[in-house]
């Protein structure tokens, strides 16, 4: 897809109705021969665009496919996805971020991928990349101390619950420190990887891994308990584009704000989205499993616990669960 | 100049705005420098219920201090450095239960090479090594949690 095609998609999109042939030529600035002929290439992309004389033409469904061309024709940010790598199929988006962060590739590149045949989650776990989710990585270099950046994972948690609320009214809510869960279900993972001597962060990789249009009714019942997809509690296909295009904006607004040290709400937020304030929660670290009640979130992000003989403890890095009454 | 002179002198200062006082008297070979502590506030000031801490105190506590300087340096040679962490987390050894350690001891590791992870919050943060040499000692255990500060790894300092 050449420029003139995404920008016929472009202008679809705002006018959301019919564009003739002689607009689209004055809007574009090339004959309505060369309109007519990107429409037909366009179409043999996938695009239903019908023509109906006298009106013009209308996009009437798009292919549901996530190129780097229809993602910069959608994406409305100036630094997320400055850069795009769309991928049929690869290991793990994160990984191939890395690789780039390891080199000189500037901040916000997007590494996105249909597939994961190794999509990672903590401490190596798998992480299931079934057909028709969002899983992509972003490229950041943050000139921050190591201390400053921790909250990040908290801060990219918010912003996606901001849009899952915001756009598509979800009781989306966090279990910290950032798991997404509908219905006590889990419908996105992040893992922040960096890479930083004790003077600078060299990279930072943000993977995000998003059940969008996965059909449940496949999925084994173990992962049905536990796991969740937005089309599931939806009732709907979303448009994947449209979603990515939302959760960039909405974390380079919170992302730009945070690098400045202008994200006061950071930690409110994270409170006011937290599932597990007030509950009795299970934790599980590297060498032992045990009862607690989670407490609050502290300022630095960490998680401030009361164990069962009334010790208040801060919790850094565990998986905790709510317990089930 | 004579005792008594420095007496009234020290006195004088005392009991003066100044804060710092320095006098070099070059024929008699005498240099005297008086610098005030800053003195607690005190609403209502009476010199005589001021404790002032007697000098061969402050000399003892000087002494003590560099005595523990120099046994702690005698315990580490020059040329092992300790590496630190440089956040509150998790320390691991390896990118995942299953894979093998980034560094054992006796390893030489090279400038930018990743020593461990420290998580804090899913945030896994590849620590890389500012120095060539050789890992001596792992100084914590896989999965253990570690303060800012706390040293992780010590290493041989080669050229």
């Amino acid at each position: 897809m050449n420029k003139i095609e995404v920008n016929i998609i472009k202008l679809f999109e705002m006018q959301n109705g019919n564009l003739s042939g002689a607009q689209l030529s004055q809007l574009l600035g090339v004959s309505r021969t060369a309109i007519w002929k990107h429409i037909n290439n366009l179409r043999e992309q996938g695009y239903i665009i019908q023509a109906i004389p006298g009106q013009g033409y209308r996009l009437i469904n798009k292919p549901d496919k996530l190129t780097s061309s229809e993602i910069r024709a959608v994406l409305e940010t100036q630094l997320l996805g400055n850069q795009i790598i769309a991928l049929e199929e690869t290991d793990s988006t994160n990984d191939v971020a890395k690789d780039y962060g390891k080199q000189d590739t500037a901040e916000g590149l997007l590494v996105i991928a249909e597939r994961q045949t190794r999509g990672r989650g903590r401490r190596g776990r798998n992480w299931l990349s079934e057909p028709g989710g969002l899983y992509f990585s972003l490229l950041l270099r943050p000139k921050l101390s190591l201390a400053e950046v921790s909250t990040i994972t908290l801060l990219v948690a918010i912003s996606i619950v901001q849009v899952l609320r915001k756009d598509y009214q979800l009781p989306a809510v966090i279990k910290w420190p950032n798991d997404i869960l509908i219905d006590n279900r889990k419908v996105c993972g992040i893992l922040t990887e960096l890479s930083a001597d004790p003077e600078t962060i060299k990279y930072l990789v943000l993977g995000i891994g998003l059940n969008c249009n996965s059909a449940t009714d496949n999925w084994p019942e173990e992962i049905k308990a536990i796991a969740t997809s937005l089309s599931h509690v939806l009732g709907y296909h979303i448009d994947r584009i449209k979603l990515l295009n939302q959760l960039l904006l909405q974390l380079e607004t919170n992302y730009l704000n945070f690098i400045k040290g202008e994200f006061g709400q950071l930690i409110p937020l994270a409170r006011e989205y937290s599932c597990l304030l007030g509950k009795n929660i299970t934790v599980n670290t590297h060498h032992q499993t045990y009862t607690a009640k989670a407490i609050d979130i502290n300022s630095d992000g960490s998680l401030l616990i009361q164990k069962e003989n009334g010790k208040l403890t801060n919790l850094w890095a565990a998986d905790v669960s709510v317990r089930q009454p | 100049m004579e005792l008594l002179d420095i007496k009234e002198l020290m006195e004088t200062f005392s009991n003066s705005e100044i804060s710092d006082f320095e006098l070099e008297l070059a024929e008699a070979g005498i240099r005297i420098r008086m610098t005030k502590r800053p003195a607690p506030r005190m609403e209502v000031a009476s010199t005589a219920t001021v404790p002032v801490p007697s000098l061969p105190i402050a000399v003892s506590a000087v002494n003590e201090s560099i005595e523990l300087e120099q046994e702690k340096e005698e315990k580490v040679p020059d040329n092992i450095i300790e590496i630190t962490s440089p956040m509150v987390g998790t320390f691991y050894r390896a990118p995942s239960p299953t894979s093998d350690p980034y560094v054992v001891e006796g390893d030489l590791v090279k400038v930018g090479q990743t020593l461990c992870i420290i998580e804090a919050m899913k945030l896994m943060n590849e620590f890389q090594s500012e120095y060539s040499g050789k890992i001596v000692e792992i100084l914590v255990e896989n999965g253990q949690p570690v303060e800012y500060g706390e040293p992780l790894f010590l290493l041989e300092l080669v050229d």
